[in-house]
């Protein structure tokens, strides 16, 4: 099964200097971990939303929360056990928390299948992180459309890929505190705003905030638009 | 109940004596019996019995628990009729099996003509594999108490997969809706199919630590039977199912001291259930207790048990032994409270807990007199798990009565007494503050 981690700040989480090179090698290295990034900071996220044809365009996170999403890793593990051991070793599950989400295979037709971004360099710049908008009458965007954007996208060299998520109610949080494995229920903070998806969103700032604009899920959803950390070491 | 068998929450087996888990029929039903009367015993304690065997087995094979509990209700169902026209089978456990395997793959046929459906039913037929019931068991409530499951949900689903009950004696049970319960069950299973929860024993390496979390959710449906949330009296059914449902692990896990420990604490604290409320429902404290009220059976069990399993010297272990030191003192005088204080002083060093900390507190007030029992409480200060408790103020209470200084003990009885929750236990504490101050003394007072 594929999963996707959410690394995420906690300011409950207790120091550590360790660093996940090692992590990042050794579940690599077990064909487990697929690809991962971490993000720039929070600060930086420009939030998009489309309600009645008028573009929402704003600076920061739609909610501001103490915990927050600061990178994403893919695993293809056996099972959840296998996902927890694999986050439980992880650094920032002892100093911040790691929410693990089932992927939900989607097929948005011919051509479009996920663009494999495997090892430390995904080509994009940026990650597109759309969560739902409770607030907002609910809404199932039109796969038609969804197909259309990603392959307009495609096309445009904007879209690189993307996760669709099963429901928060399927997501694990995994945390260390006092060296004790902590496993619970339940996503990285208790927001309404759950994430449904990534998609991964090359070109400039422009550029990719153009193409999120016409993301169809941002008209009953929420896109926040976050740049990958890709200019460390 | 839908099939119209198995046994509601309390009835059935006694959870106090004989392993239950085996059991291979009713007692008095003799294989091959057709008398109505026999064949309805047999098969509800076959339910009792086999339940989490039928439906574990199924689970296995299918991967799908929706189908597993339907395969398994569907067998006990036809098992009616069909012990009372051919009596009834020699293995009622395997006979079951095998009904709940037939509508597996009659269902999977049916359900569909994708070619991987009719092989997985092929499958079902042809390559079945027994496996032995204790393993089917303990895969289940592995699977059952997995901890990313939430709480609740696991607390449901143990009791509805592994322990037979359905949805409307789990709602009785824990005081809330059928519906609520309908939904928890529903999200566990759609989680264990959505997140990929695995359906085993956990390897060696997790089997410990995944242990402590089965043993915490059986300890949860004990205490909500033994000292339920809502402040009613006790629900001896619940309590009892946890005890049997904590025999079955403990049969499954030779190799592990904790869970012979939950089953010893269990058993210890389920032998003063006679004793434990006076003629009007009031809470009768341990000291107070009449000690020819309790189960000297179930003390001898869980005695033995805790004998047994504290050199691992595990939390359960621990707790389990305090129990037995109380249960077998003669009288409240002749508790050995310096033993109990070396108990107390191992379960801190395992973990820092104030709850176990305060009860340290008294056991220490009881060894060396009433002054060391309020500087021991004093040096607690106030830690956020016991602000606002009123363990925490009656515990210094005891000690400034016992002290003579009354009306300090009489201002922190108020405190004690305002932060009870519930009645039972607020006049408790109104009565202490009447008693006579210093004359009841202590076994080690002077």
């Amino acid at each position: 099964m594929k999963y996707v981690l959410f690394i995420a700040a906690d300011p409950a989480g207790e120091h550590t200097d360790e660093n996940p090179e090692a992590w990042v090698e050794k579940w690599n290295g077990r064909g487990v971990r697929l690809e991962g990034m971490p993000l720039k900071s929070v600060a930086e996220t420009t939030t998009v939303r489309v309600r009645a044809d008028e573009v929402l365009v704003t600076d920061g996170p739609f909610a501001e929360t103490a915990e927050w999403i600061a990178g994403y890793d893919l695993l293809e593990a056996a099972d959840l056990d296998e996902a927890i051991e694999v986050a439980a070793s992880h650094p920032m599950a002892t100093g911040g928390r790691i929410e693990i989400r089932p992927v939900e295979p989607v097929d948005h037709g011919p051509d479009t299948d996920n663009v494999p971004h495997e090892g430390d360099a995904p080509a994009s710049r940026f990650l597109a992180i759309i969560r739902t908008d409770p607030a907002a009458p609910p809404h199932t965007p039109d796969p038609a459309a969804v197909a259309e954007w990603v392959r307009d996208g495609l096309a445009s060299g904007r879209y690189l890929g993307g996760e669709h998520l099963s429901p928060v109610e399927d997501a694990t949080l995994v945390r260390r505190r006092g060296g004790e494995l902590l496993i619970t229920d339940g996503g990285y903070a208790d927001v309404p705003e759950w994430v449904t998806g990534i998609v991964f969103v090359d070109g400039d700032r422009e550029q990719a905030l153009e193409y999120v604009e016409r993301c169809p899920m941002a008209r009953s959803g929420i896109v926040e638009l976050r740049e990958f950390w890709t200019d460390f070491g | 109940m839908s099939a119209g068998v198995g046994a509601g929450v309390g009835a059935g087996a006694s959870a106090g004596s004989g392993s239950g888990a085996e059991a291979a029929g009713a007692p008095g039903a003799t294989p091959g019996d057709t008398a109505p009367a026999a064949v309805r015993a047999a098969l509800a304690a076959a339910h009792r019995a086999e339940w989490g065997v039928v439906f574990g087995t199924l689970v296995r094979l299918t991967g799908d628990w929706e189908l597993a509990e339907d395969c398994a209700q569907d067998a006990f169902a036809r098992a009616l009729p069909a012990w009372e026209r051919d009596g009834v089978p020699r293995s009622p456990g395997a006979w079951l099996v095998t009904a709940a395997r037939r509508r597996a793959v009659d269902v999977l046929r049916r359900r569909t003509t994708e070619r991987d459906k009719i092989a997985e039913a092929a499958a079902l037929e042809e390559a079945y594999e027994p496996a032995p019931p204790g393993d089917e068991r303990l895969r289940l409530i592995f699977t059952c108490c997995h901890p990313a499951l939430p709480l609740e949900a696991r607390v449901a689903l143990t009791l509805r997969a592994v322990g037979g009950l359905t949805t409307r004696e789990i709602a009785r049970a824990f005081l809330v809706g059928e519906d609520t319960v309908s939904q928890r069950i529903l999200r566990a299973k759609r989680k264990i199919a959505a997140a990929g929860i695995p359906y085993r024993v956990p390897p060696p390496g997790a089997r410990a630590e995944r242990l402590g979390g089965v043993l915490a959710v059986l300890y949860l449906i004990f205490t909500e039977g033994y000292a339920p949330s809502d402040g009613s009296t006790t629900r001896d059914g619940l309590a009892e199912e946890a005890i049997r449902l904590a025999r079955l692990v403990t049969a499954e896990t030779s190799d592990q001291p904790e869970a012979r420990g939950l089953l010893a604490l269990l058993l210890l604290q389920h032998s003063r259930r006679a004793a434990r409320l006076d003629a009007d429902g009031g809470l009768v404290t341990l000291e107070h207790q009449d000690r020819s009220l309790w189960d000297r059976g179930l003390i001898a069990e869980g005695a033995t048990l805790a004998h047994q399993a504290l050199p691992a010297g595990g939390p359960y272990a621990l707790q389990a032994a305090i129990a037995a030191q109380h249960a077998l003192a003669p009288d409240a005088a002749a508790t050995d409270w310096a033993a109990i204080t070396a108990l107390y002083d191992r379960l801190l060093a395992l973990r820092t807990n104030p709850v176990v900390a305060l009860n340290r507190a008294v056991a220490l007030g009881m060894r060396d007199g009433p002054q060391a029992q309020l500087d021991a409480v004093d040096a607690l200060g106030t830690p956020k798990e016991l602000a606002g408790h009123h363990a925490l103020a009656a515990v210094r209470a005891d000690a400034l009565r016992r002290l003579g200084r009354t009306r300090e003990a009489a201002a922190a009885y108020e405190e004690a007494r305002a932060a009870a929750p519930n009645r039972a236990i607020a006049e408790e504490y109104a009565r202490r503050l009447t008693e006579p101050a210093p004359t009841e003394g202590t076994p080690h007072d002077d």
